[in-house]
């Protein structure tokens, strides 16, 4: 089940040796899905969360969820890394920028730079959303992914987009978003309001974890995990 | 730079700019769990967490034994764990020794425990504790209340005394001693405590017998009492006062006035929770420039009342100079601290204890890595 890959918030600490950071709940349990996919088993997802008191969510809060990374006094000797995972956006440079910059403020170590594998004993990667060279979005790479398996719904949802005035004038993100939802909303009949975060256990999931437009994160996670 | 508040000030204090704290450093060694830890960067406010056993009241005893120095704190240190000091009359070296070995890690007495003290001053203080063979004294015994010379023929005892070899802040050294009356009793050497620290403020102490009355009667002669007062009102409004009052000669109480009531009722019979929080309040100003010790600050204290308690007892901390070591073992009540922690972030740390291999270790974690913790949701403890 992939959601033991989620970082306990209950005392039990931290439970393995990498922490892979994201920016909220539907990143982290793609991640889980992909971390389960590739039998990676050394990891723990986490991302900000309204759960607690005032921390925030979202890519906003990340600064604030590091400190609080330091601040798990259990289990904190086991941490040997983490990997910062978020949507590259319309900025990757100001994105990566940020992020190292709340590595360094939590003292934790920080790279240089994006997509590499740095640090020893520590080590620490930035790693944006869709891959290296590209603005997007995790909604954008999902997408990419179900219409890969099913080619046939890129039309359709054209139409779709098509039929509403608003729509086109939306950021390319946002129309990511409003096709991935129209999509899951058609394929899960138990479920047609399922989220990003929650598809993952959805029958009818129009996302294949296996897709191969997923293998360059499952290759950078096993590096970072490597020996 | 303008600072708009007090607050904003306080926080932006460094740590060095803080006041005068008696425990900068800690060295333990070789007490109860603790083969050796050192401590650094003690802060006005140190919130000690870990599980049963981890050894969190024994920080708390290292630094009463470190800041007293006193043989006669050891039985009071065991009645706090519900654990007498007994000795049978005319004991043997081995029956003497049976419950201080307790003291020793791992019960090796042939050794020495260690507890060093450094204060914001640089100053040290220093007890070394440990069984001194060149101190022995040979001991007649005694049947009953039969003076030695009724019984001559009865064999000696030789009695190894522990030795509370001190040092205080201002480099004073003095040796007392734990070892045998003439009367085969245990004999506890008095002495003048090296530091200023309360007693361990427990679910089973709050203030021994008249001894709040005494101190709220000294306050109010120094006309120190109303911030007392004043406090004990905040939270609890329907308390109108508080008075030390003596209903019968020599027995000093505290007594609380309700408008609802006819007559004053003794606060401990009101609420063993308000006791108890007087009896912090009360020591936090009574050991002014000290430390202040505190064993589980969330019994008996309502939930809802646990913000305004971390801010009552950081304020007159930081007024009196006082550093709080206080353990815990509720998330409630952490959460509660969090408003205050946010004010006063350089005056907090976190110490989780752990115990490993049967020997306890210490880590520290600042205040800031607290506080995002306890905003994301993390458990603490």
């Amino acid at each position: 089940m992939s959601a033991e890959y989620l970082l306990p918030k209950d005392g039990r600490g931290i439970l393995r040796p990498f922490l892979i950071v994201c920016e909220g709940m539907s990143d982290a349990r793609f991640v889980c899905s992909l971390l389960e996919h590739k039998g990676i088993t050394t990891c723990n997802v986490g991302c900000p969360s309204r759960e607690g008191l005032g921390g925030g969510s979202g890519l906003d809060a990340i600064p604030n969820y590091l400190l609080g990374i330091q601040g798990i006094t259990r289990g904190k000797e086991t941490l040997r890394g983490i990997l910062i995972m978020i949507d590259a956006n319309t900025n990757p440079t100001q994105r990566f920028s940020s992020m190292k910059k709340a590595l360094l403020a939590a003292e934790f170590p920080a790279p240089t730079k994006a997509f590499t594998v740095e640090g020893a004993p520590f080590r620490v990667a930035i790693f944006l959303i869709p891959r290296e060279g590209e603005n997007g979005t995790l909604d954008g790479l999902l997408l990419e992914a179900a219409l890969k398996k099913t080619p046939r719904m890129r039309l359709c949802l054209d139409n779709f987009c098509d039929c509403t005035s608003a729509v086109k004038s939306w950021t390319q993100n946002q129309q990511s978003k409003m096709r991935l939802s129209a999509l899951v909303a058609a394929s899960c009949q138990n479920n047609p309001w399922a989220s990003a975060a929650i598809i993952w256990s959805e029958k009818g999931n129009p996302v294949p974890i296996e897709s191969e437009c997923f293998n360059h994160i499952g290759e950078f996670l096993m590096t970072f995990v490597g020996p | 730079m303008s600072l708009a508040t007090e607050q904003e000030y306080c926080a932006a204090l460094t740590y060095e700019e803080r006041g005068y704290l008696m425990i900068e450093k800690l060295r333990i060694e070789n007490f109860r769990c603790f083969k050796s830890v050192s401590i650094e960067k003690l802060r006005r406010v140190n919130i000690i967490v870990g599980k049963n056993a981890s050894g969190k009241t024994v920080l708390l005893e290292s630094i009463k034994l470190g800041l007293d120095g006193l043989p006669d704190k050891l039985p009071w240190l065991n009645q706090l764990r519900n654990m007498p000091m007994f000795l049978p009359q005319n004991p043997t070296q081995e029956q003497f020794q049976s419950p201080l070995v307790d003291l020793f890690h791992l019960f090796e007495s042939q050794g020495e425990i260690v507890i060093s003290i450094e204060d914001s001053q640089h100053r040290i203080s220093k007890v070394r504790v440990h069984f001194d063979p060149s101190k022995a004294t040979t001991i007649q015994p005694q049947v009953g209340f039969q003076l030695p010379q009724m019984v001559p023929s009865a064999p000696t005892t030789t009695i190894i005394p522990l030795a509370f070899d001190r040092s205080d802040f201002q480099g004073r050294k003095d040796t007392l001693l734990v070892t045998l009356n003439p009367q085969g009793l245990l004999f506890f050497q008095p002495g003048k405590p090296m530091g200023i620290v309360s007693g361990l403020i427990s679910i089973l102490y709050f203030g021994g017998p008249g001894e709040n009355a005494t101190i709220l009667s000294q306050l109010d002669i120094e006309k120190r009492s109303e911030e007392v007062k004043q406090a004990i009102r905040r939270h609890f409004p329907f308390i109108s006062d508080v008075t030390s009052e003596t209903p019968a000669p020599g027995m000093g109480i505290v007594y609380a006035d309700l408008p609802s009531l006819p007559r004053k009722i003794p606060l401990s019979l009101l609420s063993g929770g308000i006791s108890r929080l007087f009896t912090m309040i009360l020591c936090i100003i009574q050991y002014k420039g000290g430390a202040v010790l505190v064993d589980e600050i969330e019994n008996g204290i309502y939930f809802e009342q646990y913000p305004m308690v971390w801010k009552t007892l950081v304020d007159l901390a930081n007024h009196y100079d006082t550093q709080l070591f206080i353990t815990t073992h509720s998330l409630e009540c952490l959460r509660g601290s969090l408003d205050t922690i946010k004010a006063n972030e350089g005056d907090f740390l976190l110490l989780r204890i752990e115990k490993e291999d049967g020997s306890s270790k210490i880590t520290p974690i600042e205040a800031k890595f607290i506080e995002a913790a306890i905003e994301q949701g993390f458990d603490v403890r």
